[in-house]
């Protein structure tokens, strides 16, 4: 779903104070849809969290979401 | 208060022991705040930690007076402060509309996930938030072993503490799943500890995250044939269950080729 993009886009904006900043780029191959996520540079640390806890929320929240159609989600933060 | 000192053991109960006899007073005339709980480490081998007390005298009393012990009530309990705070935690109040935010951010990224739902929100007495999902979703909501459930009740956390200004106490679930976690962890807690008595094997609970970690200790406290306490490093740790003096590094080093003791 297109909506899995946004899903991504949403989730990071709420976490970070520059919500501009915020993009989402997506690539799709069969199974699996990578998502790259781009913040300012001050706010990486705010979309990753302690120990990459913030980062794995998000993942575990786009896996559920992606296996509704029995897809793959990958997300990758880009610096 | 007088300055308070670091005392080390292999484990907290060794450190607070060892911290008594350097400063030659009872058990329950210090005040202790444990810095490191200590871990046996791998194999009892790599990576041991030592327990970590910071000891006070109460009262900032001289040592002078140790043996004069006052007797009042009360003030003899031990304080050791490690997490009964935790069950009066309260909350700052959360107005209607702030309730309405957060609602409205949990809809989105559930309509974002494709698994529209629907949610209700209450406070308890301590000001805590409690939002509830419900609907055909709430399968794909909880994921498994409630991963999604967690994910989705951290970032919730996040966001409302960026953005709102008191202290909101928050928490999630879908359909009965907290409900139904916590006996099925509270069940295998008992049972492990029922394997535990009878063969004298220690057993673990492989990693599971803080909450269900307190779960099963809350679930074990009054049992005294068994002892259970956390180890590995980050969020998700596992849990053991032994007997005491048992599983300990000491033991695991020398049981080494000899026939285990059945206890």
């Amino acid at each position: 779903m297109a909506s899995m993009k946004e899903l991504v886009s949403f989730m990071a904006s709420q976490l970070v104070d520059d919500p501009g900043s915020v993009q989402v780029t997506e690539t799709e191959s069969e199974d699996t849809r990578v998502f790259e996520l781009r913040v300012a540079k001050d706010e990486l640390g705010k979309v990753i969290g302690k120990q990459g806890r913030t980062a794995r929320a998000m993942r575990s929240v786009l896996s559920a979401a992606a296996g509704i159609d029995k897809m793959k989600a990958r997300l990758e933060i880009v610096e | 208060m007088s300055a308070k000192m670091e005392y080390n053991g292999s484990d907290v109960d060794e450190a607070i022991r060892n911290a008594c006899a350097a400063l030659k007073v009872e058990r329950d005339q210090v005040d202790v705040e444990i810095v490191a709980t200590g871990s046996t480490g791998v194999f009892g081998i790599f990576g041991r930690k030592k327990a970590v007390v910071r000891v006070g005298l109460k009262n900032g009393g001289a040592k002078g007076k140790a043996q004069s012990r006052p007797a009042r009530a009360g003030q003899d309990e031990a304080v050791v402060k490690v997490r009964s705070k935790r069950e009066d935690v309260v909350g700052d109040p959360v107005s209607a509309e702030d309730i309405e935010l957060i609602k409205s951010d949990l809809g989105q990224i559930l309509a974002l996930m494709n698994c529209p739902s629907e949610i209700t929100i209450d406070q308890d007495a301590n000001n805590k938030v409690h939002a509830h999902i419900s609907g055909e979703h709430v399968e794909v909501i909880v994921g498994a072993e409630g991963q999604t459930l967690d994910g989705l009740q951290y970032l919730m956390r996040k966001i409302i503490t960026r953005k709102f200004p008191q202290k909101v106490l928050f928490s999630l679930d879908a359909g009965d799943f907290r409900s139904n976690r916590t006996e099925e962890l509270q069940e295998r807690a008992v049972r492990l500890a029922q394997e535990v008595k009878d063969t004298g094997k220690t057993r673990t609970i492989p990693a599971i995250n803080p909450a269900e970690r307190r779960i099963v200790h809350m679930a074990l406290q009054n049992d005294t044939e068994i002892r259970s306490r956390s180890v590995g490093d980050g969020i998700f740790k596992k849990v053991l269950i032994y007997l005491p003096g048992k599983g300990r590094k000491r033991t695991s080093r020398k049981r080494k080729g000899g026939e285990a003791r059945p206890r």
